[in-house]
């Protein structure tokens, strides 16, 4: 048998087209270094293939151990979790339009059509699936080809496109969207410094650290800047852990974890606190807590939350509490908690160091999400900035499409965790 | 003497973590290193050879590169990660056991 028809007959039972090239790389060379051994011992070139390609083994066998090993693996559970929690969006929607006395869930002009909160995410709901899928099927390798480009183009159009909008508040949902998107690019722009020692590390920091960072502080957009940071941080730890730098972890944690916590700190004490407190921003809170006082466990309680802020997905789940009772809010509480933590569990499912630091990364912005909006609708935390919800949940369509292209590069990434881990992202160096 | 394969499954991957955890090495230089060492006991085929290295990547034991040898020709290099270094050192110890054992009730039929 000659070399290529083996490979042929090996590629044949392997159905993941992505992994044939890389695979026939491999065992071309493999061949032609047996070839080359052989023809060294005194065998002519076509004897010393074919003895080469026998040595191989079955080609069918090979073939069929490798498509076992790369087979495409679908998250099946993710995916029925998001038209579930899409159906349960609906549902709480329609529910909360119908039973609601007060203009918060009443009708709204969107794009020229007056809508009411739950038509409105009945149209989410086909751009939720369409983005999903789209990213889903995408190879999220591509985020490593021209990662540093790509990540300074992406900055530049962030601030552009924020000094470009008028409107403050829409300037800092597009602020905010844009950061919650950075988590993939930030993922290429680290996996590109491997191997780099301290020096490329401390740049690395910078890098994902400084741009975004900078725009949602001139934005203003604090959870935009604290998410980032903390994406950053979770990215460059998953890094180090896996070794992608040559340096002491103990010092690259130090280096990173010291200055995270003293700005975390100062940005919630002087953002959070001192500012909310200057501009009367406990408002909310205190509000939601003053509805939360009149809770029933299973009815409405009556209470009046028409002077929250105008977006009704940022304050779903304190309407769900007022007026169905907390035991829906509890239980809704618990579905959008569990979406993040199915997202991590698999993510420590996936092995390939890009995948994995993507997979993380992307979980790290949803966990964020979780908590900032479940602190806020029990009234625990101040909340004054309204585009801060979660995934699948929200009735703003760009909101919803950019949590579900996050959701898409995250499934993405757990489809092709069996196959050849960096088959696209190989570079080659001399030996 | 003509070895009963079926002795050996199970531990190639073993017997391929170990050879890793001394340097980086290509898929044809694993089969021949492990041949050498072995007295010519272990011949591994490649067709064996690389399902296995592509199952351990996945499990993150090893990591691969590809570079570009002096010949010119795109090798693949296979380098053991701190879990496979992990799973190497408890993989040992079940075979010292299991071969201790063994050997006792082979030793206690003479």
């Amino acid at each position: 048998m000659k070399k290529a028809e083996y490979i042929d007959s090996v590629l044949e039972q392997v159905r993941c087209k992505a992994v044939h090239d890389p695979l026939k790389r491999e065992l071309e060379t493999h061949i032609d270094e047996q070839t080359e051994a052989y023809i060294a011992s005194g065998m002519t070139e076509g004897e010393a293939e074919e003895k080469a390609v026998e040595t191989m083994g079955s080609p069918n066998e090979t073939g069929i151990q490798l498509d076992r090993v790369h087979r495409p693996d679908h998250p099946l559970a993710m995916l029925l979790f998001i038209a579930l929690f899409l159906a349960a969006g609906f549902i709480i929607y329609a529910l909360l339009t119908k039973r609601n006395n007060f203009s918060y869930f009443n009708m709204s002009i969107s794009a020229g059509i007056p809508l009411d909160s739950a038509q409105k995410y009945l149209m989410c709901i086909p751009i939720a699936a369409a983005v999903t899928l789209l990213f889903y099927f995408m190879d999220y390798t591509v985020f490593t080809r021209i990662p540093k480009t790509a990540y300074v183009i992406f900055s530049a159009v962030l601030f552009v496109g924020m000094e470009l909008i008028f409107d403050r508040e829409m300037s800092r949902r597009f602020v905010f969207y844009g950061t919650m998107l950075y988590a993939p690019l930030m993922c290429g722009v680290v996996y590109s410094m491997n191997g780099k020692g301290f020096k490329g590390f401390v740049l690395a920091c910078f890098a994902l650290v400084v741009p975004p960072v900078f725009i949602n502080i001139y934005a203003p957009c604090i959870s935009g800047a604290v998410m980032s940071g903390i994406t950053a941080l979770v990215i460059m730890t998953t890094a180090v852990s896996a070794g992608r730098f040559k340096l002491k972890k103990r010092t690259a944690y130090l280096f990173m974890y010291i200055p995270a916590a003293l700005g975390t700190a100062g940005i919630i004490w002087v953002k959070l606190f001192r500012a909310s407190e200057e501009y009367g921003l406990h408002f909310e809170r205190d509000y939601i807590r003053e509805i939360l006082s009149h809770t029933q466990l299973f009815s409405q309680s009556g209470a009046d939350y028409s002077q929250l802020s105008s977006s009704a997905d940022a304050h779903l789940l304190t309407a769900v509490i007022a007026d169905l009772g907390l035991i829906a809010g509890i239980a809704v509480t618990l579905i959008i908690t569990a979406f993040p933590m199915i997202m991590l569990i698999l993510s420590s499912r996936v092995k390939n160091p890009f995948g994995r630091i993507t997979a993380v990364s992307i979980s790290a912005v949803f966990v964020f999400q979780t908590v900032c909006y479940i602190l806020a609708n029990y009234g625990i935390s101040t909340s004054y900035e309204s585009y801060v919800t979660v995934p699948f949940l929200t009735n703003n369509p760009a909101n919803m499409a950019v949590g579900a292209a996050l959701t898409g590069i995250f499934m993405s990434v757990y489809r092709r965790r069996n196959i050849f881990p960096e088959q696209n992202i190989v570079k080659k160096t001399k030996a | 003497m003509k070895i009963d394969k079926s002795l050996l499954t199970g531990s190639t991957g073993m017997l391929i973590l170990r050879l890793l955890d001394e340097k980086a090495m290509y898929g044809y230089e694993m089969i021949e290193t492990l041949e050498k060492r072995s007295d010519n006991t272990f011949s591994l085929k490649a067709g064996t050879l690389y399902p296995l290295l592509h199952s351990l990547e996945q499990s993150g034991y090893v990591t691969s590169s590809e570079s570009e040898a002096e010949n010119g020709r795109i090798r693949k290099y296979y380098t053991i990660t701190e879990d496979g270094k992990n799973v190497l050192s408890q993989k040992r110890a079940e075979w010292e056991v299991f071969s201790g054992a063994v050997n006792k009730v082979l030793e206690g039929l003479k």
